[in-house]
């Protein structure tokens, strides 16, 4: 019996690598320990919550562009809708996620259209998974780089590689504030390590005891120059959201 | 000082047009009040109440080939169609759309010349038809109006729209432009809570034969009541008028299982002639993958007024040949890739079959979004399942097809 010699030595070599890459992406305790104790304060499990944001995108040489988005969120189900209220050419989209499944209405067409973490809200500089709960260690791998000073704060460094193709940003810096572990400066690049976007965490409020919720946010455009998307997030609500807020029939019934 | 700070930060905000939020530094960054000053700038800005326009449109260049797969003969048609429409809105007035569809024929061809497997079109005509013109209005934001010629989008379903019992036109889903004309008439919807109340008044026989008939005579109403339960929109409609069968419809779409699914049923009872005919239809999509880019998606479709098979067809070149709705059961099967193989390629495999005559219609479309190009799609198909039936009536049976569709939106 002749024994292919080349193919079993392609997958040796290809489990040696597998095993390789799957060593070298694991976790750092350190930097675990400072995601969960962030996902802790800005969990809201045990709770409704509903709020609405206000999007200014400012663009170099273009007047501004305010987006309104009321959105329902229920982290305990790991589920929220978001719904365009303003301005009229947006009135009536939305977004619906269950779990891992994201859809955006168009009314227009009267579909709902499966979408990924990429999607950019209403095209501003923002996407979705910053109106859910953070779900940073089951979407990627953390490790701790460091300690950096953003504005007057010393900060924890955290570097998130993507374990999956479905996340905002394959590679995001996350800086977190030593005094309170909440995050202030979130730096996302692509796969090349490009810088594409910075967060700025300005302003939180809290909802309820040692729990947070993100009120200022700068996102910063570097592919872009001069494109900004300012949101601010207001008439924050802990009351209990009938179930029906979170379906995708809610959705159609709010769009007309 | 601290007030001049803040000043002085403010202004470094709202001057981001011209120095951009990177070219700030951190501490500027995080001013809580300039932030807001900015954010106010833009709101500001936006709510004035001025008169706003949109114009938009989309406009399609393609040239299609088509031949049996003997190479005997062929047919090829190249032109222009589109849409485009203007908007004039006043936010605290309504606003005002207008929208025409156009289309030219720019080169025809057949081979042999006296084998034409398509009707024959006017190189030197231009065709501008109006697509829709309202004025649209609202009372106290609770009751909202709209005159004028429209197209009204009833029901969820894709391909088949049986409860679609108002538009002069059925949509045609393999077109890439709807160029349908609306009808004129007067829309009312009233929201009610979890609950929509649409009626709508139209017009469009009040005159006949170039003459002013009586409103009692001609004018036709629409009502559709739609409503949500157990995490499904249901809607229920009707269409009626003197001297018209009386038309019901009840439709719903929502999420079952894993799949989005709808479904429509229509029935249309003539009450004196005592006939009553019947049509449904019921899909889904679905949508997987880790970045849910392969969708699949299927629908089938019944209708008692079709034909059980082609014998009964109208001539495919006298006017009346409504393709998708001249037999009784058809089903389509459709998948989707997006980002195939680059994130500029889409591709989408799709096919009809109409299983009363059995004929059916493949295609695989590949679209192409490149920097800097026009998006363009290549599309390669075939036909067959017999001469003369609903799909090979034109381009003959084991037919090929090739074309090229240019498309741009603006």
């Amino acid at each position: 019996m002749k024994i292919k010699v080349l193919p079993i030595a392609l997958a040796f070599l290809a489990g040696i690598s597998g095993l390789l890459s799957a060593q070298q992406k694991q976790n750092d305790p350190r930097a675990v320990k400072i995601i969960e104790g962030f996902e802790d304060k800005l969990n809201l499990r045990g709770m409704d919550l509903t709020s609405t944001f206000t999007l200014v995108q400012k663009q170099q040489g273009e007047a501004d562009r305010v987006l309104q988005v009321r959105v329902y969120r229920r982290d305990a189900a790991d589920t929220f809708t978001l719904i365009f209220q303003y301005p009229d050419s947006e009135k009536g989209k939305g977004y619906f996620r269950s779990k891992d499944d994201l859809y955006l209405y168009l009314p227009s067409t009267r579909e709902f259209v499966y979408r990924n973490r990429k999607d950019d809200v209403g095209s501003t500089d923002v996407r979705t998974d910053l109106f859910g709960q953070p779900k940073i260690l089951d979407q990627y791998w953390v490790s701790y780089v460091g300690s950096a000073k953003v504005s007057k704060w010393d900060c924890d460094v955290v570097r998130l590689d993507g374990k999956a193709l479905d996340v905002s940003f394959p590679i995001q810096k996350w800086f977190f504030r030593k005094t309170d572990g909440l995050p202030v400066k979130a730096e996302n690049f692509s796969v090349s390590e490009t810088l594409l976007r910075t967060f700025y965490y300005i302003d939180y409020a809290t909802v309820a005891s040692g729990k947070f919720l993100f009120t200022k946010l700068l996102a910063v455009n570097h592919l872009e120059k001069g494109q900004q998307t300012l949101l601010t997030n207001e008439n924050l609500s802990t009351a209990a959201i009938p179930n029906y807020t979170f379906t995708k029939a809610f959705l159609e019934e709010q769009s007309r | 000082m601290k007030a001049f700070s803040l000043i002085f930060a403010a202004v470094l905000y709202l001057s981001a047009g011209l120095v951009g939020a990177q070219d700030l530094s951190e501490e500027d960054i995080f001013s809580a009040g300039a932030f807001d000053q900015s954010v106010e700038a833009g709101k500001q800005s936006e709510q004035k109440d001025k008169l706003e326009y949109l114009v938009g449109g989309v406009f399609l260049a393609s040239t299609a080939v088509t031949a049996p797969i003997q190479f005997d003969r062929y047919a090829a048609l190249g032109g222009f169609s589109g849409k485009a429409f203007v908007r004039l809105s006043v936010p605290s007035y309504g606003s005002l759309y207008f929208g025409v569809n156009f289309q030219q024929d720019l080169f025809q061809a057949a081979g042999p010349s006296s084998v034409a497997l398509s009707p024959g079109t006017d190189l030197f005509e231009t065709k501008f038809d109006l697509a829709e013109f309202y004025l649209s209005f609202d009372v106290a934001k609770a009751v909202f109006f709209r005159i004028g010629n429209q197209l009204i989008a009833w029901g969820p379903s894709v391909i088949w729209t049986p409860v679609d019992f108002f538009n002069l036109e059925k949509a045609n889903p393999q077109a890439s432009v709807d160029l349908r004309a609306g009808k004129p008439a007067l829309r009312i919807h009233a929201p009610l809570g979890k609950s929509n109340l649409f009626l709508v008044t139209d017009f469009a026989e009040t005159i006949g034969g170039g003459q002013a008939l009586d409103l009692a005579d001609t004018v036709r109403q629409a009502v559709r009541f739609d409503f949500t339960a157990l995490g499904y929109e249901l809607g229920l409609s009707t269409y009626f008028g003197a001297a018209l069968p009386a038309r019901f419809g009840l439709d719903l779409s929502g999420r079952l299982f894993t799949l989005d699914v709808y479904a429509e049923a229509a029935l249309t009872v003539d009450f004196p002639a005592e006939t009553a005919e019947y049509a449904f239809s019921l899909g889904f999509q679905r949508s997987f993958g880790e970045l849910k880019d392969w969708t699949i998606s299927g629908e089938m479709f019944y209708n008692s007024a079709g034909q059980p098979n082609e014998s009964a067809y109208p001539d495919p070149l006298a006017g009346q040949f409504t393709p998708l709705y001249l037999g009784q059961w058809y089903v389509y099967a459709g998948l989707t890739k997006q980002n195939l193989f680059a994130d500029f390629l889409n591709a989408t495999l799709s096919g009809f079959l109409n299983a009363s005559d059995f004929s059916y219609t493949s295609k695989l479309a590949l679209t192409f979004d490149l920097p800097r190009v026009i998006p363009f799609t290549f599309s390669l198909g075939y036909s067959g399942g017999g001469a003369n039936k609903e799909f090979t009536a034109f381009s003959g049976d084991n037919a090929l097809n090739a074309s090229l569709q240019f498309r741009f939106e603006f």
